[in-house]
């Protein structure tokens, strides 16, 4: 194996996106010299007595566009890869990464999801008072990670991967400065996630200890061989561990719902869909890929593992989300049930095989898409006079009314999230417990499953109830945030999801065709 | 064979029409209205003519234009794979003619009917929505497809019957025809699912060739093709309004006068004609029980709803009466294997039928909205237009020569007089005449049907149009003729009702007239058959046709003399001193037998009692009381309980990530030394076999410790696993077996007897 120039080409997308950040940042650089001269201060509320340079809003408002063709230009890439694939898989950069059509979906699906996420932030950041103009080059960067993470095929490309992705996430969450709830999102995600990190690195050392190898063919090879060793398993469970804490999973979940409602909006929509379907994609490859010995072996037990952390984490995610009265929080409680749904998914990997693989890419496309649009209607509906976001349920009470069209596009998200057709999230889970109904041990899982997704049916439609059946307040001091591309941003994810429930066929092929 | 059209056009114009006026409709006044929701619809029937000239010129008899709709497959489900795709073939050709050209005419029409409606873009897009989903139904290329039509239609009816939702009767008028429709869709949709769990197929292509697999017995010794046929009748009687399931028609005349010329007179209504024409093979299943039951349905409905037809006095229900009659004639048609004569009656019935509802419209526009026959009389003089043209539609539905309703209704009694039902061939002598006998009892109750159209078709039209008026001054004074948006479709359609009929005239009539003559005159009776469906029945003999034809005339001019003799010039008093001698009669017939009453008391009402009982039981103690008050208890502590530990404490998150990898570990071994005491005890004289664990554990992945006779000594201990352990007996008797499993690598001990996850199935011997 030598360095080979078509390596290149073949990880173009993720060059291209590297290339793009870097331009990023230089742009965001380079407005500010320009601007410096013009820079004024901006007076801030009472509360807050320091005054923070801002420079005047609008400046950066050509880095949403750029990044946006950058993102369509990154898709368009990853089109073109998938038709020029060769059927087998083709490892590159000395077995660094792997380019396959399974790992090429999962991030055309990231892409898309950050694409239709960043249009709301220029108005987002605006209606809030922070200028931040990183925020692009950063989430690029993140997806960068998710790239690495997603074609990983050595174990310190998975950390890597997974490093890079969370550098990102973490500045992101922090980048509302003047929030303290944002600092505060940023300073527990970073200090659990840095704390996780060090299980995840001993993980790898443990293993690399047991086989001498971080390459995870040379590892599947040698454990098949050699039989777990004690260690060796050791190394895996706290992999597995720092798999579970990215995703999100009960109980390594504790950070999500202070960081996804700390987090500015879409950056919380960001993480919420891109994240979870990198991390997913990255599991499902360490678990399927290259360790299916261990998969198909009950007494490693990992499938009796992942299916408790899936009754947990749907359970008590969905518990937690019906105490919610901030819409925001709600989300967050209920992106961690929907890492339990997925967790399903990955059992039903273990157990029944490759044919679950398609129907759980199919559930992380559409939950992708549909917290997208959930996310912009909760950027839409701004925030009070002060800045602050409006995600109370009283806040939103008589939204219909108000924002007619952000009130519909939010059901439809819901419904979707609740799993009723015709949207994705119907599909997403119909073809879900299909595949899992396929081995009817995991029967006991399904019903667990179908009982959650009636219970979080509650926390849902009461949204839905406040925005159509309840009077607004008397004194609706929320300012919604007036913008078009915004709009079309929500408008598109929606009607994708809308799509994807109406007619599934197509995902649904496009899904069993991404082989690794 | 089939060619590739851009059929999808004709279903999207309507539907973009629908949405353009339904979004932005109101925003940009009348005129814009009109014209989206006219050219919406004109621009379906010039892609649909263009497409069925397409049929006619190019393809072959059996050939069909193709579209499909979704690339891929539409739904999947396991086995089930479904394609949505569009079909025009000869068939499907009729029902698009006939639907994009009325419902051209009719939303000209309706542009001056509906001048004064505050609500005018909600109509038209409602209108332009049912026109596309119309076109759906009879373009669908397979049953489901064909459902999604169904119940687009459905949804339009009801939204056009309650248009004038503001007062609660067409509110409520609405309801009835969306419920009652509901129960037909539920027999049509278990038909599909019947067809496909059994045939395998719902793709309208694929039924040539399922006869056989029809015939596969499935419940009460019938073949599955009959119970099919039955549920998918039993959708048809609801949308085509036929007995027990028509009464829903009637009070659909809330609606505005255009909707029930358009949708409760010549399209919608006929889906269910369509439908059986469309499915033939299914219902032509040996023996043909299930045609019977059509037909025979067919006639009663026919008969029924002529009579009650009779003495109604409200314009609109007359009307609808004589719908459901005739379309119990259809389905006579199509029950006894006349299908082309079926279809040809639905296709000239759409003429006429929409003539006369818009000529009851344009006499209702004139009278200020009045309904009430009795209150009208001698309009002839002051709309001349209407009442010349409703004079054609009068003689085309009582079926005078050479009118349309004519060749169409003697197509049909020709039909039934010749039809013979292929029953099983054991019948004994009396069941086998009984089944001869059958078809001509359906024409003498078809031929009583058509003296009674006759009848009260003329007493409408003289009771309207001749003698003197009889509602008040004021009326009088605003009696005008209708604006030419109205009157052209009427005369248009009467055009039609006069034309339309001379396509499918009958082969005995055409003899010895020059032959390209004879190839119009007969055009219709080559069009379907052989090709879709199979041939009508006819009388073998020319002088039993000849005959049919006589006496079928002669019936009408009975009908129509004596509504002469008792309304020429207004309601005569013979008439009324015959309504009061035959008061019994009379009463009978105005309430209309008492259906409704008796719907009320055998359905409505139980039902009503059983939803008070849920209600009060179910609904106010059970949920109100014991799920939302109890269970929300049970969810909120739980869910307090959760929060608990999200106290927004960093140091907690950490420590619950270490727990959970110390349980996952803990999880892990645990599972395997339980897998480890799973196992089964196979006893051979006195030799015990254990079998523990799964096939796939490696040797020495556990150390087992054995407790062979119960007696809680282990008799071996660091047994390394093996995937058979033998223990031999020194004596009889029944021994409890303890296995003590131990995993060396993180020392996780587990025995078979623990109260908690022990041995799925006890451990135990029994030696001899």
């Amino acid at each position: 194996m030598t360095f080979d120039t078509s390596d290149l080409v073949a990880s173009l997308p993720l060059l291209f996106l590297t290339v793009a950040g870097i331009v990023l940042l230089l742009l965001d650089a380079f407005s500010r010299v320009v601007l410096v001269g013009r820079e004024h201060h901006l007076k801030l509320p009472a509360e807050t007595s320091e005054a923070v340079a801002v420079p005047p809003p609008g400046s950066r408002n050509y880095l949403m566009p750029v990044t946006l063709l950058f993102l369509l230009g990154a898709l368009a890439i990853i089109v073109w890869q998938v038709g020029t694939l060769p059927e087998t898989s083709v490892t590159i950069y000395r077995g660094m990464l792997v380019v396959d059509r399974f790992g090429l979906f999962v991030i055309g699906v990231c892409v898309a999801a950050a694409a239709l996420g960043i249009v709301s932030a220029p108005a987002y950041m605006r209606a809030h008072k922070m200028e931040f103009g990183e925020f692009y080059a950063l989430v690029v960067f993140a997806l960068c990670g998710m790239i690495i993470l997603v074609q990983a095929a050595d174990l310190v490309s998975v950390f890597l991967g997974i490093e890079t992705m969370s550098l990102g996430a973490y500045v992101l969450t922090g980048s509302w400065r003047r929030s303290a709830r944002s600092s505060e999102a940023a300073m527990k995600y970073f200090l659990v996630g840095a704390f996780v990190s060090g299980l995840l690195v001993y993980g790898i050392a443990l293993i690399y200890g047991v086989t001498e190898t971080t390459s995870l063919i040379d590892i599947k090879r040698i454990a098949m061989s050699r039989g777990a060793a004690p260690l060796f398993y050791i190394g895996w469970m706290l992999l597995l561990v720092g798999f579970a804490f990215k995703l999100g999973v009960v109980p390594f979940h504790m950070w999500a719902p202070d960081t996804y409602d700390g987090a500015p909006t879409p950056v919380s929509g960001f993480m919420m869909s891109c994240i979870k379907a990198a991390g997913f994609a990255g599991l499902i490859r360490l678990l399927q890929g290259t360790l299916p010995m261990l998969a198909r072996d009950p007494f490693t037990g990992w499938t009796f593992v992942l299916s408790w952390l899936a009754v947990l984490s749907m359970s008590l995610g969905n518990l937690a989300a019906i105490k919610q009265d901030n819409i925001k929080r709600m989300l967050a409680y209920s992106s961690i049930s929907h890492a339990g749904y997925l967790m399903v998914g990955v059992v039903a990997l273990g157990t029944v095989g490759d044919a679950a693989r398609g129907p759980l890419l199919f559930y992380l496309a559409s939950y992708a898409l549909t917290v997208v649009a959930s996310m912009g209607v909760v950027s839409w509906v701004g925030c009070d006079e002060r800045g602050e976001e409006r995600v109370r349920l009283s806040d939103w009470a008589g939204l219909g009314k108000r924002e007619p069209m952000a009130a519909l596009l939010m059901t439809i998200a819901l419904l979707s999230l609740g799993g009723f057709p015709p949207t994705a999230g119907f599909f997403g889970k119909f073809y879900l417990f299909q595949a899992a109904l396929g081995e009817s041990k995991l029967l006991w899982l399904i019903l667990v499953a179908i009982a959650n997704s009636l219970v979080s049916v509650y926390y849902y439609l009461r949204v839905i109830t406040a925005m159509y059946f309840r009077e607004p307040a008397p004194n609706p001091a929320t300012l919604p945030i007036q913008s078009t591309a915004m709009k079309v941003g929500v408008l598109v994810s929606t009607l994708l999801v809308l799509a994807m429930g109406m007619f599934p066929g197509w995902l649904s092929a496009l899904c069993a065709a991404a082989k690794f | 064979m089939t060619e590739n059209f851009p059929l999808y056009l004709i279903i999207l114009l309507p539907l973009l029409g629908a949405a353009l006026n339904l979004l932005f409709g109101r925003r940009f006044g009348n005129t814009f209205v009109s014209v989206v929701a006219c050219s919406a619809v004109a621009g379906a029937a010039l892609v649909a003519t263009k497409a069925v000239l397409l049929v006619a010129s190019e393809l072959p008899a059996r050939g069909a234009l193709v579209d499909q709709l979704v690339s891929g497959d539409w739904i999947v489900a396991g086995d089930f794979k479904l394609q949505a795709g569009l079909m025009l073939d000869r068939l499907s050709s009729v029902m698009v003619m006939v639907v994009t050209w009325i419902a051209l005419l009719i939303h000209i029409y309706a542009t001056g009917y509906m001048e004064h409606e505050p609500d005018f873009a909600r109509f038209f897009g409602y209108l332009n929505l049912f026109t596309g989903a119309m076109l759906i139904l009879v373009l669908g290329d397979s049953l489901p497809v064909t459902f999604v039509g169904w119940e687009g239609v459905g949804l339009a009816s009801y939204l056009l019957i309650g248009f004038w939702y503001h007062e609660d009767k067409n509110a409520t008028a609405g309801r009835k025809a969306f419920i009652v429709n509901r129960i037909g869709d539920f027999g049509f949709l278990l038909g599909i699912c019947l067809l496909f769990t059994v045939v395998g197929t719902v793709k309208y292509a694929d039924f040539g060739s399922i006869a056989g697999r029809l015939m596969t017995p499935w419940w009460m010794g019938w073949p599955v093709g009959y119970w099919i046929a039955i549920l998918l009748f039993v959708g048809c009687c609801g949308k085509s309004a036929q007995i027990p399931l028509y009464v829903w028609l009637p009070d659909a005349m809330a609606g505005p006068t255009p909707v029930s010329a358009l949708i409760h007179a010549a399209t919608m209504v006929t889906a269910g004609v369509y439908v059986v024409a469309r499915c033939h093979t299914i219902f032509d299943t040996f023996p043909e029980a299930a045609k019977m039951t059509v037909a025979g349905v067919g006639a009663l409905t026919a008969l029924f709803a002529a009579t009650i037809g009779i003495v109604q006095r409200d314009f609109k229900k007359v009307l609808a009466y004589s719908t459901v009659s005739q379309l119990g004639f259809m389905f006579v048609g199509v029950g006894t294997g006349a299908y082309t004569a079926g279809v040809f009656h639905l296709m000239t019935h759409a003429f006429f039928k929409a003539g006369l509802f818009l000529g009851a419209g344009s006499v209702m526009h004139a009278m200020g909205g009045e309904g009430d026959i009795v209150k009208m009389g001698g309009l002839g003089k002051h709309m001349p237009i209407t009442r010349w043209t409703f004079f054609v539609y009068c003689l085309a539905i009582a079926g005078i020569v050479p009118f349309a309703g004519f060749f169409s209704k003697d197509a049909i009694l020709a039909g039934t007089f010749a039809a013979e039902f292929r029953m099983s061939t054991q019948m004994t002598g009396a069941q086998a005449h009984l089944v001869a006998l059958y078809p001509k009892l359906l024409w003498g109750m078809l031929a009583t049907a058509a003296l009674c159209t006759a009848f009260y078709m003329w007493r409408l039209y003289f009771v309207v149009f001749t003698g003197k008026f009889r509602g008040t001054e004021e009326q009088e004074h605003h009696l005008h003729e209708s604006p030419m948006s109205m009157t052209l479709p009427l005369v248009m359609l009467a055009v039609g009702s006069v034309l339309a009929g001379l396509i499918g005239v009958p082969a005995v009539m055409t003899h010895g007239l020059p032959e390209s003559l004879e190839h119009v005159l007969t055009f219709f009776n080559h069009w379907l058959s052989p090709a879709m469906v199979p041939a009508s029945p006819e009388p073998h003999e020319h002088w039993l046709e000849w005959a049919l034809m006589g006496g079928a005339l002669t019936i009408s001019l009975c009908g129509i003399g004596l509504a002469a003799a008792l309304y020429r010039g207004g309601i005569s008093e013979t008439a009324e001193n015959l309504k009061d001698k035959l008061g019994f009669a009379h009463k009978l017939l105005w309430n209309k037998y008492y259906v409704d009453e008796l719907y009320d008391f055998l359905l409505v009402r139980p039902l009503r009692r059983v939803a008070v009982i849920l209600w009060k039981v179910v609904d106010n103690l059970v949920i109100d009381l014991g799920l939302t008050k109890i269970g929300p208890y049970i969810v909120d502590s739980l869910g307090a309980l959760v929060q608990r530990f999200q106290n927004g404490d960093v140091q907690r998150y950490i420590i619950a990530v270490m727990v959970g990898a110390a349980g996952i570990l803990f999880g892990s071994t645990y599972w395997l030394a339980y897998q480890g005491i799973q196992g089964e005890v196979k006893v051979e004289r006195r030799t015990v076999t254990l079998k523990l664990g799964d096939a796939r554990m490696r040797p020495g992945q556990l150390i087992y410790a054995i407790d062979w006779d119960g007696d809680g000594k282990f008799d071996d201990t660091n047994v390394r696993f093996n995937s058979e352990l033998k223990h031999e007996y020194g004596n009889a008797g029944q021994f409890k077996i303890v296995v003590e499993a131990r995993d060396p690598v993180w020392n996780m001990v587990k025995r078979s007897d623990d109260w908690f996850f022990g041995a799925s199935t006890p451990l135990s011997a029994k030696v001899e």
